[in-house]
């Protein structure tokens, strides 16, 4: 047997007690959530809406204010009344509206959301993945 | 080198016999079928001072260094719920922890899911056996309800684990609107719609006045019966026929505490030809 084909068997041999390793340490506890929550949406899909769609960018002003979706309204969730004010003056009722933030592991833009559709406004959704995903679609 | 010959077995697998014996309590059997995964499947090298199953930890290390080797931060509690008090204006929590590794740990990063809530730590390294704290301090602001937010923290132990720990806070809500928004669309009859506002704590805070910003609207509170704990805002437009925006003020009154607003919007909108909003809709 080869050199290389031992040592990937043996490679083989010891991801058994790794994977276990990997399952069982207390410090990997961190989760990625996985599929689509209830209102959250892929750019993917709103791309296929084809219909104007107002983005509302829940990342912190400083990051959302240096680059974000061309026509995205910043949105301050902590000042979420005197923003409504702001969104609302930008949306026509019916028009889908999608907040982010910044990336899968953010839950501003799910927050946001939420008190949107509380507010009584329809068609409110959350970019799955957030700016990263928006980043990467444009590369 | 020969020690432990002769044991475990007959044929070509005893004249490969082990520098280390086979240990007490291992049945002869799994020992003869290590040996033969080893030598026959695997055609490793295991006569000699390194046996099979030593090799076979040594290659395994790699993988099972995070596991069994270096810090490791044992935190008391990774998830913390409380009830904030009414008026309340943050929350501040400590996520206890301890290095129970053989090695310092450095806390290279702590990061929250919203930027309401900001973790912070006394310092970064952390000796074996030593404890530390990492306090969350989440700002409400308007929030209400159940939060929960997640912090994340990344150390610089072997594979670079991250903690996730959770921080839920049950937010007393004093008011319940719905909706926020009233929309009327252009050209539709001028008809009164209304806002239902419930003071889930009645004997804290309660809408007592609403003023209307735009003179377009006119508004007016109303209880919904002595004792109940509803009352609405009932708001008419002049007209329909042009686009307006308008803030309406609900005055609330919160004995011993600062007097807060309740934000309502109405407005005056063309239609999309996308679906229709529910927001205000009669």
């Amino acid at each position: 047997m080869s050199l290389w084909r031992e040592t990937c068997v043996l490679l083989a041999v010891a991801a058994v007690p790794a994977a276990f390793a990997l399952a069982l340490h207390p410090s990997l506890a961190n989760r990625q959530r996985a599929g689509l929550e209830p209102g959250e949406v892929r750019l993917t899909e709103v791309r296929d809406w084809g219909t104007p769609v107002l983005w509302v960018d829940a990342r912190p002003a400083a990051e959302a204010l240096h680059d974000r979706i061309p026509g995205a309204m910043v949105f301050d969730g902590a000042a979420f009344d005197r923003d409504l004010g702001q969104l609302l003056g930008a949306w026509t009722p019916g028009q889908r509206i999608v907040v982010y933030c910044g990336s899968s592991s953010c839950d501003t833009s799910r927050e946001v959301a939420e008190r949107l559709r509380e507010a009584g406004l329809d068609n409110v959704h959350h970019l799955h993945g957030g700016w990263d995903a928006w980043v990467r679609a444009r590369q | 080198m020969v020690a432990g010959a002769g044991r475990g077995g007959t044929g070509p697998l005893v004249a490969h016999s082990t520098w280390l014996p086979t240990p007490p309590g291992e049945t002869p059997a799994l020992s003869s079928r290590l040996r033969w995964i080893c030598q026959s499947a695997l055609r490793l090298p295991c006569s000699g001072p390194v046996n099979c199953r030593v090799l076979l930890l040594l290659l395994s290390a790699p993988f099972l260094w995070p596991a069994v080797a270096g810090g490791r931060l044992v935190f008391e509690e990774t998830e913390i719920s409380l009830e904030a008090e009414p008026f309340a204006e943050k929350a501040e929590v400590d996520f206890a922890f301890t290095n129970t590794g053989a090695e310092p740990v450095t806390i290279v990063d702590a990061s929250s899911s919203c930027d309401c809530t900001v973790p912070s730590l006394a310092k970064r390294s952390y000796a074996p056996g030593e404890k530390g704290t990492i306090r969350a301090v989440f700002e409400f602001n308007e929030r209400t309800g159940r939060q929960v937010k997640f912090l994340t923290v990344a150390t610089d132990e072997p594979g670079r684990p991250r903690y996730e720990l959770t921080l839920s806070v049950d937010i007393p809500q004093l008011f319940r609107v719905v909706p926020q928004v009233l929309v009327w669309r252009g050209g539709d009859a001028p008809e009164a719609k209304s806002v239902s506002i419930h003071a889930l704590r009645p004997e804290l805070a309660r809408p007592v006045a609403v003023d209307s910003h735009d003179t377009r609207f006119t508004a007016r509170l109303e209880q919904d019966g002595e004792g109940s704990g509803l009352w609405r805002v009932v708001v008419t437009p002049t007209a329909t026929d042009t686009p307006i925006q308008a803030t309406l003020l609900v005055q609330t009154s919160s004995p011993g505490q600062a007097a807060r607003v309740i934000t309502l919007y109405a407005l005056v909108r063309e239609s999309a030809s996308a679906p229709a909003s529910r927001a205000g809709s009669r």
